[in-house]
């Protein structure tokens, strides 16, 4: 199948998405149809493409000669690509439940499927333009979700996040010139620039700034600051778009620069790599700590994802191939993770009307299924085998390890720090709903209700798929490995 | 075979409790009976000398888990499914003055012991330590079972404190899984030699504090006397007696089975552990002294005890190792019944802290009986089982050791022993001998039920026969020491 | 000698008679002269453009059959026609989306005098353009100052009085040091001329006489031009000027006329002074920090604004200093990108005035952050250009504004010293912009409820639709397929600097 094809999946929900603002839906129920049928069909176009795609180069837009706007299918494209599709359609189920009582609905929709197109042109870019152009539509394109809500923090919330993308991407603009002045701006795994003849200097601070640029997206510190904050928007905005989306596509925007624009071993051993891996460190521990102090239950979560972004950022700071297979694999897996964590937290939201972690005392007898999926995400973010976190965490380890240097072993030293601080504020809402004290203040049986099907089916889903991650991790460490050396 | 003996306990844990109809008693007939066939298999397995090796599950290409049953296994799996026939009697006595929920009690109790037997029975380290992580989380709930906020605190610390302590183990982990040939458990162990010595000594290091955070070893050992304390009696039995053992296992496998005791001898890794483990030996003993609740009291001594067998472990000697295996078995027996004695104390006659024990012997005679034997073997006295032990332990640190740490050893021991008897007679005499100047009478003789007096008094008598006769046990542990060297 | 050639000199007489006649027409008639005088010059441009492109030629035209030094001359290639072009067809967009607004700012009886301005404005736009000649160029500058000073003041607001008045004192003053210069120069070099001040001043460089003098005169020459652009620190006069104005004019004057002056900067820099000589002047680098100065100090500026078309003349010194720090630069590519540069702000930011003011209009009247909440869905195409102004301004791929962004960035590398300063700029004044732009544009979307005033919505007219629309779309045609402009943009400053 020839590359045009790469179109059908970006265009169609993002014009889609965006002309359907003007449509008035006469039902709740027609709404829904229409979006499925938008959502699915995209999913599907997507699949088609990931299995089917050769991998020529589509060149939809030139701006110069050099300067094309240009899709293309390769290993990465189609993990990050498959990883978004299979799990939009499965929020969007649950934001079928959750948003029905929301206000602003024709904006929620049209840009949710908007982002949607959005998130899959970063996977498909074939060079780092079309990538840098479609970053910056994200950040466009996610913007009213975050201020869904509409209440002046919410507000606020969006154009500090807002500020921070767009000044992270002033800085990978920086990198997005080199690259092009360099001839270097074409994806190819090893990247271009190994063989770089000019000033040393200018190649490393380049790539520290647009590290740091794309890394705002991925939550580094100190630019981590909107993550937090953005935690005010729905509960399916921030499990698909601060879970997976918008901080997935700034690991995946790293890795790309890293790996297929520079090549690692045109900045493996410099000083540049050291600044981002000790950041990318930093973080690791700073995010666990603050979500530590966290007692409002998202924003918990929010800071864990800070903190478990930067696992992927310390693997991708590694710069060895090891390295990036585990970068990809805590990718995913963080993922399905996280979207089910904040699924459950968002069901205790909706249907317990409790937003804070020292209101979640017994709340394990009336929403059963609820918690036992965010028991299992507990288990499997904390690292406890068999459950898909500990794969992840142990690739990176090895991949740390091997390098038999000290900062990457302090890395090593740092997750596993930080891994225990993930147990204990997980734990501590686990232990909280299911062992209630006996002096604690339980609810009124009758004011909590289970969450509905069209919550429960998807959090159930990514359970299974957790488990299921975790006993059988072959076959998709075999994919990543097949993915990132062709 | 191997996995049905890891599979029964975990299916019994997960569905009698919850969907056998008809009450207290008939559920625990079941639970009873289940016990009862787990323990037959395990020991025909043990008996019938045959090799068993079983690959369960192929997660990656270096991620496995595998089962594999030796000497060493066989002791652990032994000690464990008795221990837990004897705690399950006894429960179902003690549990009737609890209040909670019953039924989960007894799912992680027996979930508990599944996931113990699989530490035990693991062929490698990664399936150790997959069966290690789901220990600690299942045998969490059993501490909380009371659901107050030390309870729960508790509870949570502990689970804190093993999550931390398997992190330890994990960062030695991903070291080693490039330096050794393979992370199979293989006696003489696998390293390959002159790779990365330092890092690799040091994760040796970490692992050993790792699992050391389990095994109440300094200075990972809080979790034990806040986590004992609130736990119902049963439980704490088992946590001090089987439970903590599993860190020693881990212990001993790294050491024996994965860097091979000849790797590690005259290392700093060697120094260190046992001054580690020495320090403890003292400290627990020190802290069991000045502390007045019964249980804590009996925590830390738990700490001290275990300590004893890392001394043993550490020496990295024959003998030493066969001391170990002594200790691990004479202390559970000790250490189980006099948890029992706490909690028959606490359920029965409302006591828990050791300043009003007095007259309560009087009341409790064949409590205080067995308290009598389970002391004397705790302190090492002859002719009970811990003396024997003790004694291997002492002699292989003054053949083994170099330098002052052979002297030292002994000594650190004996000043330990001095302690235990230091806390542990002071209650038996008052309990016996109130003195003239009691205010009030301690009160008439209580009824012992015999679910709670028959697994003590067998515990006893393990203490005191094993100690009169040991040389079957010696003989055997020696010999499985010798497999092991 | 082909009949096209001599299009440029038709609609300058053209430009002339109509300013002429429209004193002795009413309004009406004016406003319909004026704008057949725009569209006809349109064509003209675009027939001369093409043309030069095709033939890939330039070429000089008598004015007049008086030789050098006394005789007049204009003298284009591609470049010229082409700017030229832009400037009418902005002027064109601005007129027609500000009619309405100014017929009902300006008083009846005045407001043929305002066509009469426009058709002026337009004359000195075209010579500016077109001219090679140094004094002719002060000449058209003073009439195009007064102009702007006639289409400022004829709004009769108070405070429009108050910026129009210091908008004179400013403009004066740099042309009088402008004059100046030409003085200082004409005195040394004895020429007018372009092409022949251009080799006396070389060879007087080469030789080493009148240095000093020649610097000064240079200096003077670029600072004149500079005050009248707004370059940092002299543009105190511009946020009350293009902010009080009637929008017409805002964006006539922020988006044409101050990019006339700039052109004819250029000019000067490249034919008569010659780039070498302009760097080794140490001018060159003065542009280049005032320029990056501007840049920061006109974004933090705008941040703190108070009303929405003070804030959006502020970023216009943003946006000057980036050019300045194009020039300062100094290479070819570097020219390439201050050409993109003048050509994305002279359609993005009359569009930002024109929507800002109709922004205005439906949150009644008031142009304070907190009444304009919730102002685009009060009036959806205005609300929309304005976002697209903004998004062009941050510098979003696929807008206008991002092309001079890219083309600036690429070639700061391999500048020595200056390559970090210039990618800095770029990045901070990238982030400036960000929040106020972008805050603005996220403000006017909010959702009704939000809004301080509740007013109905205004269906918008089709000349207000129409023009604004124009000027976005052309914004999207750049952002899109500027490799067509980069085509012309080379060939024609290959044709500039022989």
């Amino acid at each position: 199948m020839s590359s045009w094809f790469l179109l059908l999946p970006v265009f169609l929900p993002l014009v889609g998405g965006l002309l359907s603002y003007f449509i008035v839906f006469p039902s709740d129920g027609s709404r829904r149809w229409f979006y499925g049928i938008l959502t699915v069909a995209t999913t599907a176009l997507a699949w088609m493409a990931i299995l089917r795609c050769g991998s020529d180069t589509f060149i939809l837009l030139r701006f110069t000669d050099k300067l094309t706007l240009s899709f293309r299918m390769d290993g990465a494209a189609r993990l990050f690509a498959g990883l978004s599709a299979t799990l939009w359609p499965v929020t969007m189920v649950y934001a079928w439940d959750y948003m029905r009582h929301e206000k602003h609905l024709r904006m929620f929709w049209a840009f949710f499927t908007a982002s949607f197109g959005v998130t899959l042109g970063i996977a498909f870019s074939a060079n780092m333009m079309t990538m840098y152009l479609f970053y910056e539509l994200l950040t466009l394109a996610t913007l009213p979700l975050v201020m869904q809500p509409m209440t002046s923090k919410a507000i606020q919330a969006g154009i500090k996040y807002v500020i921070y993308s767009m000044s992270g991407a002033a800085l990978a603009f920086i990198g997005l010139v080199f690259v092009i002045v360099t001839d270097a701006q074409d994806f190819v795994i090893g990247g271009h620039l190994a063989g770089y003849a000019g000033s040393r200097t200018t190649l490393l601070s380049v790539f520290a700034l647009s590290f740091l640029g794309f890394g705002v997206k991925a939550a580094i510190w100190p630019l981590h600051a909107w993550l937090p904050a953005a935690a005010v928007a729905p509960t399916p905005v921030t499990a698909l778009l601060h879970a997976v989306a918008v901080v997935k596509a700034g690991a995946f925007a790293c890795i790309r620069l890293t790996y297929y624009a520079f090549g690692p071993e045109a900045v493996a051993g410099s000083w540049a790599q050291e600044l981002v891996m000790t950041l990318a460190i930093f973080t690791i521990v700073y995010g666990s700590s603050m979500s530590l102090k966290q007692q409002h239950f998202k924003r918990r979560l929010a800071y864990s994802t800070v903190s478990n972004l930067s696992y992927i950022l310390f693997a991708v700071s590694i710069m060895t191939t090891e390295a990036l297979t585990a970068s990809f694999l805590h990718l995913i897996y963080h993922s399905v993770v996280k979207i089910m964590a904040f699924f459950a937290a968002g069901a205790v939201l909706h249907y317990g009307e409790r937003e804070y972690v020292d209101e979640l005392e017994g709340l394990g007898k009336y929403m059963p299924v609820t918690f036992a999926c965010f028991t299992v995400a507990s288990c499997a973010l904390t690292g406890i085998p068999p459950f898909n976190g500990f794969i992840s965490k142990w690739y990176i380890a090895l991949a740390a390890v091997h390098t038999y240097h000290p900062l990457p072993l302090l890395g090593f030293a740092a997750l596993l720090l930080s891994a225990l601080f993930t147990a204990i504020y997980m734990f501590q809402v686990v232990v909280r709903a299911w062992f209630p004290s006996k002096e604690g203040i339980l609810p009124l049986p009758g004011t909590v209700r289970e969450a509905g099907a069209l919550m429960l089916v998807p959090m159930i889903v990514l359970a299974a798929a957790c488990l299921v991650m975790g006993l059988f991790p072959q076959s998709l460490l075999d994919l990543i490995r097949e993915a990132v050396s062709v | 075979m191997l996995v049905g003996i890891i599979l029964l306990p975990l299916l019994t844990g997960l569905l009698i409790p919850h969907f056998i109809p008809g009450g207290r008693r008939r559920r625990f007939c079941f639970l009873m009976a289940s016990q009862i066939v787990e323990v037959c298999v395990v020991t025909a397995a043990v008996l019938s000398g045959r090799d068993y090796t079983s690959d369960i599950w192929r997660l990656t290409e270096s991620l496995t888990i595998a089962l594999n049953l030796d000497g060493v296994a066989a002791v652990f799996c032994l000690l464990t499914v008795i221990s837990w026939l004897l705690t399950l009697l006894y429960s179902y006595e003690y549990m009737q003055h609890e209040h909670g929920h019953e039924a989960n009690f007894y799912t992680f109790l027996f979930i508990s012991e599944g996931m113990l037997l699989g530490t035990a029975l693991s062929a490698d380290f990664v399936s150790m330590y997959v069966f290690y992580e789901l220990t600690s989380l299942c045998s969490m709930p059993l501490v909380l079972y009371e659901r107050t906020r030390k309870a729960i605190t508790g509870a949570v610390k502990y689970l804190y404190y093993s999550i931390g302590g398997a992190f330890f183990v994990l960062f030695g982990l991903a070291v080693l899984y490039d330096n050794t040939f393979t992370l199979d458990f293989l006696p003489g162990g696998t390293l390959i030699p002159g790779h990365h010595t330092q890092l690799v000594l040091a994760s040796i290091f970490c692992i050993i504090l790792g699992f050391g955070t389990k095994a109440g070893m300094f200075p990972m050992h809080n979790w034990l006397p806040t986590a004992h304390p609130v736990a119902p009696a049963p439980a704490s039995a088992l946590l001090s007696g089987i439970i903590t053992k599993a860190g020693v296992i881990g212990i001993l496998r790294v050491i024996y089975f994965i860097a091979g005791a000849n790797r590690l001898r005259g290392t700093w890794v060697q120094t260190a552990c046992l001054s580690l483990a020495l320090f403890t030996v003292f400290m627990g003993s020190m802290m069991a002294f000045t502390e007045k609740n019964f249980k804590k009291r009996l925590a830390y001594s738990s700490i001290s005890q275990i300590s004893y067998v890392l001394t043993g472990l550490f020496v990295l000697s024959q003998e030493g190792l066969m001391g170990s295996l002594l200790q691990i078995t004479f202390h559970a027996a000790a250490k189980i019944a006099l948890f029992y004695i706490a909690g028959i104390l606490i359920c029965l006659a409302g006591v828990r802290s050791v300043e009003r024990f007095r007259g309560v012997g009087r009341r409790l005679p064949v409590t205080f009986g067995c308290f009598v034997f389970a002391a004397l073997s705790l302190v090492g006295i002859p002719p009970f089982g811990g003396f024997v032990s003790k004694w291997y332990i002492s002699l292989a640190a003054l053949d083994g050791l170099p330098g002052a740490f052979a002297y030292l050893a002994p000594a650190v021991l004996l000043l330990s022993a001095l302690l235990t008897a230091g806390y542990l007679f002071p209650p038996i005499i008052r309990g016996f001998f109130p003195g003239a100047d009691l205010p009030e009478s301690p009160g008439d003789r209580l009824r012992e039920p015999w679910q709670l007096t028959v697994p003590l008094i067998l515990l006893a008598a393990v203490c005191g026969l094993l100690g009169l006769f040991p040389d079957l046990l010696t003989s055997v542990m020696q010999r499985i020491a010798g497999a092991v060297l | 000698m082909s009949f096209v050639q001599n299009f440029p000199f038709f609609s300058v007489i053209l430009s002339l008679l109509c300013a002429v006649t429209s004193f002795f027409l009413d309004a009406r008639w004016a406003k319909r002269l004026t704008l057949f005088l725009l569209c006809t010059s349109i064509g003209l441009q675009g027939s001369v453009l093409s043309f030069c492109y095709r033939n890939h030629m330039s070429y000089e035209y008598l004015m007049g059959h008086f030789a050098a030094p006394w005789g007049n001359e204009i003298a284009l290639g591609i470049l010229e026609p082409l700017f030229a072009l832009l400037f009418a067809t902005v002027m064109l967009c601005c007129v027609l989306g500000g009619i309405k607004r100014m017929e009902r700012d300006v008083f009846p009886g005045k407001q043929s005098y305002y066509w009469i301005m426009v058709d002026l404005a337009h004359v000195s736009l075209l010579a500016l353009c077109y001219t090679n000649d140094i004094f002719t160029g002060y000449v058209f500058i003073e009439i195009c100052t007064i102009a702007s000073c006639a289409l400022l003041s004829i709004r009769e607001n108070g405070r429009a009085l108050i910026a129009a008045v210091r908008y004179m004192v400013f403009a004066l003053i740099g042309s009088g040091l402008f004059l100046i210069g030409v003085i200082f120069t004409y005195s040394i070099t004895g020429q007018l001329l372009f092409p022949q001040l251009y080799e006396t001043i070389a060879s007087l460089w080469e030789a080493g006489t009148y240095r000093f003098s020649m610097t000064i005169a240079i200096g003077l020459m670029v600072v004149g031009l500079a005050i009248k652009s707004g370059m940092f620190p002299f543009h105190f006069w511009m946020p009350d000027t293009y902010g009080r104005a009637t929008p017409a004019s805002s964006g006539i004057l922020s988006g044409v006329i101050s990019k006339g002056y700039i052109f004819l900067l250029i000019k000067i820099i490249y034919r008569v002074v010659g780039i070498e000589i302009f760097a080794a002047s140490g001018v060159q680098t003065l542009l280049l920090l005032f320029g990056i100065a501007g840049m920061v100090a006109g974004s933090v500026s705008a941040i703190f604004a108070k009303r929405l078309t003070t804030m959006v003349a502020f970023s216009s010194v943003a946006q000057i200093g980036y050019i300045y720090m194009g020039l300062g630069m100094g290479t070819q590519a570097a020219l390439i990108a201050v050409f993109f540069q003048i050509f994305s702000h002279a359609l993005t930011k009359p569009m930002l005035f024109l929507s800002a003011s109709q922004l205005a209009n439906v949150s009644g009247g008031r142009q304070d952050f907190r009444s304009l909440c919730g102002a685009g869905h009060r009036h959806p195409v205005a609300g929309f250009t304005f976002t697209v102004g903004a998004l062009s301004m941050v510098g979003i791929p696929l807008f206008a504004g991002f092309i001079p962004k890219l083309y600036f960035a690429t070639s700061a590398f391999g500048l020595g010293w200056k390559t970090w300063p210039v990618l800095l700029a770029l990045a901070v004044s990238t982030v400036l912009n960000v929040m106020y732009f972008l805050y603005t544009t996220i403000l006017i979307w909010l959702p009704r409820e939000e809004g301080a005033r509740n007013h109905n919505r205004v269906m918008p007219q089709v000349e207000t639709i129409v023009p604004a629309a124009l000027l976005a779309g052309f914004n999207l045609m750049v952002g899109i397929h500027s490799s067509a402009l980069t085509a012309l943009f080379t060939q024609g400053i290959d044709l500039f600097c022989q």
